[in-house]
């Protein structure tokens, strides 16, 4: 099976349940950001998967996914050598 | 509405006077401005202390509470000795000391389905600095059914982040967080230059959107990291079945997702 390298970057509460600001993951060629993030949540364990994953291990909709510079959908198709970066809610105080 | 300057206000704001394409008639767009702030704590005491300083001619302050000790890391219109006395009488009186110009509104409650179509009313913009989601989303429900732009900052430890909402152009903050998120919590890790500098940002974003300057942060995201002292933009989708854009009056856009 042929694989691909993306890179991904947490912002935020994520980053503290990922325990890293970033990591480089191999993956499937031709896997999508969904396939990618449930992938991690099953890498990192319970407690990092569910920051990520909801009970139907979809990510999580209070989570913003972005692939380079550009707000992705989980159904988004990934390339080798992506950066994707993901944002934890935040506001303000 | 006032259509001069008065000498003193001349002399007051000569060096932002000095900023090109901005000048008398940028100044007198925000003296004849009303800016609605929700919450005046870390992030929104420092934007509402920033266009007092440029002059926005009129600031409706929105905070409830008494100012806790552990507030004074970042809310820079408090006073250590009036700890227990009200955050947003404190934070006009100081910003009336400050710029008497200014004529500030101090409104002791915070937004909620009660008060923010009254709120936002009252204001040309809404600067969105509380930190519980169920206020920024209200505010943007009103904002774009009153088809006003919306600023909104965010933090969280050496982050922070900044969007600005314009009714019929780009996302609304409902696109992004569809249902407030399960997890927030209202008290989180932060150091007060963090929300300080996202409130400095933040109020320049409204000084560019009333005065007409700039580029506005319309369907992109600036997100920083002052860990690394990284910034960078990324691009925002519009919902196509966002229930608050989708059916506010200018929703002519079509949408990208």
């Amino acid at each position: 099976m042929r694989l691909m390298r993306v890179t991904v970057y947490y912002m935020a509460q994520i980053k503290r349940a990922a325990g890293c600001s970033s990591e480089q993951i191999d993956a499937p060629d031709g896997a999508d950001l969904r396939g990618v993030l449930r992938s991690m949540g099953e890498r990192h364990g319970d407690a990092f998967r569910v920051v990520l994953l909801d009970d139907a291990n979809e990510p999580r909709k209070s989570l913003l996914y972005f692939v380079g510079d550009e707000h992705a959908d989980p159904s988004r198709p990934l390339k080798d050598g992506d950066a994707i970066t993901i944002l934890a809610p935040m506001a303000g105080g | 509405m006032s259509r001069d300057l008065s000498d003193d206000e001349r002399s007051l704001y000569e060096w932002q006077l000095w900023v090109d394409g901005f000048g008398e008639p940028g100044q007198l767009r925000l003296k004849n401005a009303s800016v609605l702030v929700s919450r005046v704590g870390g992030v929104g005491g420092a934007l509402a202390y920033q266009l007092a300083a440029a002059g926005v001619g009129r600031l409706i302050l929105a905070h409830a509470g008494s100012l806790r000790l552990n507030d004074l890391n970042r809310q820079l219109l408090m006073s250590h000795a009036k700890v227990g006395e009200s955050r947003v009488l404190q934070a006009a009186e100081r910003l009336r000391a400050f710029n008497p110009h200014v004529e500030v509104v101090p409104i002791a409650e915070n937004v909620s389905e009660a008060n923010v179509e009254r709120l936002v009313r009252d204001a040309d913009l809404v600067a969105s600095c509380a930190p519980l989601f169920q206020e920024r989303l209200l505010l943007n429900r009103a904002a774009l059914q009153q088809n006003k732009p919306l600023v909104d900052c965010a933090m969280y430890e050496m982050e922070a982040q900044l969007t600005t909402v314009v009714p019929g152009r780009g996302p609304c903050l409902a696109c992004l967080y569809p249902t407030e998120p399960a997890a927030w919590k209202r008290q989180f890790p932060v150091f007060g230059a963090v929300a300080g500098t996202i409130g400095c940002l933040g109020a320049m974003e409204a000084i560019k959107l009333l005065s007409g300057l700039g580029e506005p942060l319309v369907g992109t995201m600036l997100v920083c990291d002052l860990a690394s002292m990284s910034f960078r933009k990324v691009q925002l989708q519009r919902k196509a079945a966002c229930p608050v854009c989708s059916s506010s009056p200018q929703a002519t856009q079509e949408p990208a997702g």
